[in-house]
């Protein structure tokens, strides 16, 4: 496979009144075309802002931005505002939690997608239309016709995101940043989300970065798993690796503690304590307080990302 | 004793409409039948979960048994009195003994009270205590729900979610109720402290004996703390069994579906997803018959035409289907 996209410790710090917030403190990776990667962790692990860093949407300042990005052998730190804008949406693209938010209200369904098609590719006008319901029918909205003179408000939370899915694949990007994508809808609606972008992997062959705090919606969609706590990553690995023998006790703890459908219920094994204040990590390990293991050396010094060979990376002073 | 013999809570029929108006002045022309005739018990000690998407109307159902909402029609009994016929003062005090924690722990507590005035509101209001039996009972509550009693002097924002959930719970255990309606109390919060929360919720309920009236779209969790369930579907309950039962057996298509959508966090699983076409319809033009029978993968003539009723098949599992209609099960 292919590499697609290369990230050499990334840094991303917020300058804030109260001090600098490290919401990604140096991480490392690499997607490759047609996969998909889980980026999994808990709210204000960094596993947004990892992704709106790639996608040069971390508005700066108060944002800083440091370390390499690699896109198809383009160093995209270094892209002028014009490049990367045509980098944005031509080939690499990203859809959020929120579809209502991430619409402009007063615009017709068909101007939003047709000003993404118009925008990035050589196309005459009166093929902007016919493309925008080729899009539409694409992500499975029925009668795209009728849809395009539709408001936002018009649609239910699953049609919203399947237009920004249309948008965000109206010019075929290699990479898609899927940021809780299924997160704000119902569960039949996330299936059928879930489905589509499933889809799109096999037919377009789009590698998907794929955010989410829901472990089953990784285990369903992810090849490979990247566990995230307090803007490091912890753990990486196979998803069959990562559910079946997770090495970090922050991951095995995430694990323990959801409640399961395929499971006879027991009590739930809670993760000690609360999320860290970026502004005020414990020194060490991060995960140290709430570590069910932890050791003297874990209070004293962080532990490094080790790489355990077969793509299996973790960081902890028990392995 | 009495008490056990009959439920704690009877909803029957319980029916609320809005009225969808189109600009200020001008009258009703449509209805939205948010909630449109549900029964169910609640039995002391018991904790029923209520299942359903978005716009289904779990949430208005606790509103009007509450009161919070004016029900339409139908009637709510609770520990023996009906309350669609308590005037106000005799409202306030039946409410002492029933409670509600919301989803938002960020919106549902007022932002410029301290921690412990927010737990000590409830027991002035109903001049429960003052004074230092006061301050011991509210630091007594902070305790019970895991929080430091030298919290007190704080306000909410200092708070993480999952304690700002447990400062909702102390509030709501205050005057000893009985029964406490939980509408979507872990949604809003991290993995790791759903299942805090989840553990407190059933050490509370031991503690003090409580009824829980459990509103959650995530079918896990609901799978994990309920002694039963009702699934809603557009205003009505498509199936009702026990927690087991329902999640091994489930009968409504509907159910079906909803079971089969919820991942797995087992890459090794993978299920034979039932894929639902389609959004829910408005509650304002339901569909004629069944509900359901516009999503149905199993749509026969009689669907579009009559309404199936919630039928007993067996061993208290009520089905609202005409696939099962009739029958009796085994």
């Amino acid at each position: 496979m292919t590499v697609l996209l290369t990230v050499k410790d990334l840094k991303t710090y917020f300058h804030t009144a109260k001090g600098i917030i490290p919401a990604v403190d140096g991480v490392d990776f690499s997607v490759s075309q047609g996969e998909t990667l889980g980026l999994v962790g808990e709210s204000g692990c960094g596993k947004s802002v990892t992704a709106l860093s790639i996608m040069g949407l971390v508005p700066s300042p108060p944002g800083e931005i440091r370390g390499q990005i690699l896109f198809d052998n383009q160093d995209v730190l270094s892209l002028s505002e014009r490049e990367m804008r045509r980098l944005r949406g031509n080939e690499m693209a990203m859809i959020f939690q929120e579809p209502m938010s991430a619409l402009n209200p007063v615009l017709t369904i068909g101007d939003q997608i047709g000003e993404a098609i118009r925008l990035h590719q050589d196309i005459k006008d009166r093929d902007v239309e016919e493309r925008t319901i080729d899009m539409l029918q694409l992500v499975g909205i029925p009668m795209p016709e009728r849809r395009l003179r539709d408001y936002p408000h018009h649609l239910s939370g699953g049609m919203q995101q399947r237009v920004l899915i249309a948008m965000a694949l109206s010019c075929y990007p290699k990479l898609l940043f899927a940021d809780e994508p299924s997160t704000a809808l119902d569960v039949t609606i996330q299936a059928q989300i879930l489905e589509l972008l499933k889809k799109l992997r096999t037919d377009f062959n789009t590698a998907i970065v794929l955010i989410s705090h829901d472990l089953g919606v990784i285990a369903e969609m992810a090849d490979r798993v990247i566990v995230m706590y307090a803007g490091k990553f912890v753990e990486e690995a196979s998803v069959s690796d990562i559910f079946h023998k997770p090495l970090h006790p922050y991951t095995e703890g995430l694990l323990l503690s959801v409640p399961r459908l395929d499971r006879p219920r027991k009590r739930l094994q809670p993760i000690k304590g609360s999320v860290p204040d970026l502004l005020d990590l414990p020194g060490g390990c991060s995960f140290h307080p709430r570590c069910p293991y932890s050791l003297e050396i874990c209070r004293q010094e962080a532990p490094q990302l080790k790489s355990l060979g077969a793509g299996r990376r973790v960081s902890c002073w028990l392995r | 004793m009495l008490e056990s013999a009959r439920p704690l809570l009877q909803v029957q029929d319980l029916v609320k409409y809005y009225p969808v108006k189109h600009g200020s002045f001008s009258r009703a022309r449509a209805f939205a039948k948010a909630v449109d005739g549900i029964s169910f018990d609640i039995a002391w000690g018991e904790t029923l979960g209520l299942v359903g998407e978005s716009g289904c109307g779990k949430t208005t159902a606790a509103m009007t048994i509450l009161r919070l909402e004016e029900a339409s029609s139908g009637i709510v009994i609770f520990d023996g009195r009906n309350l669609m016929e308590l005037d106000r003062s005799e409202l306030r005090q039946v409410r002492r003994e029933m409670q509600v924690v919301f989803q938002d722990p960020y919106s549902s507590l007022n932002p410029r009270m301290t921690v412990r005035d927010i737990v000590a509101e409830p027991l002035i209001v109903h001049k429960e205590a003052r004074g230092n039996v006061l301050e011991r009972k509210v630091a007594e509550l902070l305790d019970v729900v895991g929080l430091s009693p030298s919290f007190g002097g704080r306000y909410p924002h200092e708070f993480s979610g999952g304690q700002r959930q447990r400062i909702g719970l102390a509030r709501a255990l205050a005057l000893n109720p009985k029964l406490i309606i939980l509408d979507e109390p872990v949604s809003a919060l991290d993995v790791s402290i759903q299942s805090q929360i989840v553990n407190l919720l059933e050490d509370l309920q031991q503690q003090f004996k409580l009824t829980y009236l459990f509103i959650a779209h995530d079918l896990s969790v609901v799978n994990h703390i309920s002694d039963r369930v009702a699934v809603m579907y557009l205003g009505k309950i498509a199936e009702m069994a026990d927690t087991e039962e329902l999640f091994c057996d489930p009968q409504h298509p509907y159910t079906q579906a909803l079971l089969s959508s919820v991942p797995i966090p087992d890459p090794a699983i993978q299920r034979k997803k039932i894929i639902l076409k389609g959004n829910v319809p408005s509650p304002v033009n339901p569909p004629w018959g069944c509900r359901f029978h516009t999503r149905c993968p199993y749509k026969m003539d009689i669907c579009t035409q009559k309404e199936p009723l919630l039928n007993d098949i067996g061993g208290s599992h009520f089905v609202a289907c005409h696939l099962t209609g009739g029958q009796v099960k085994k």
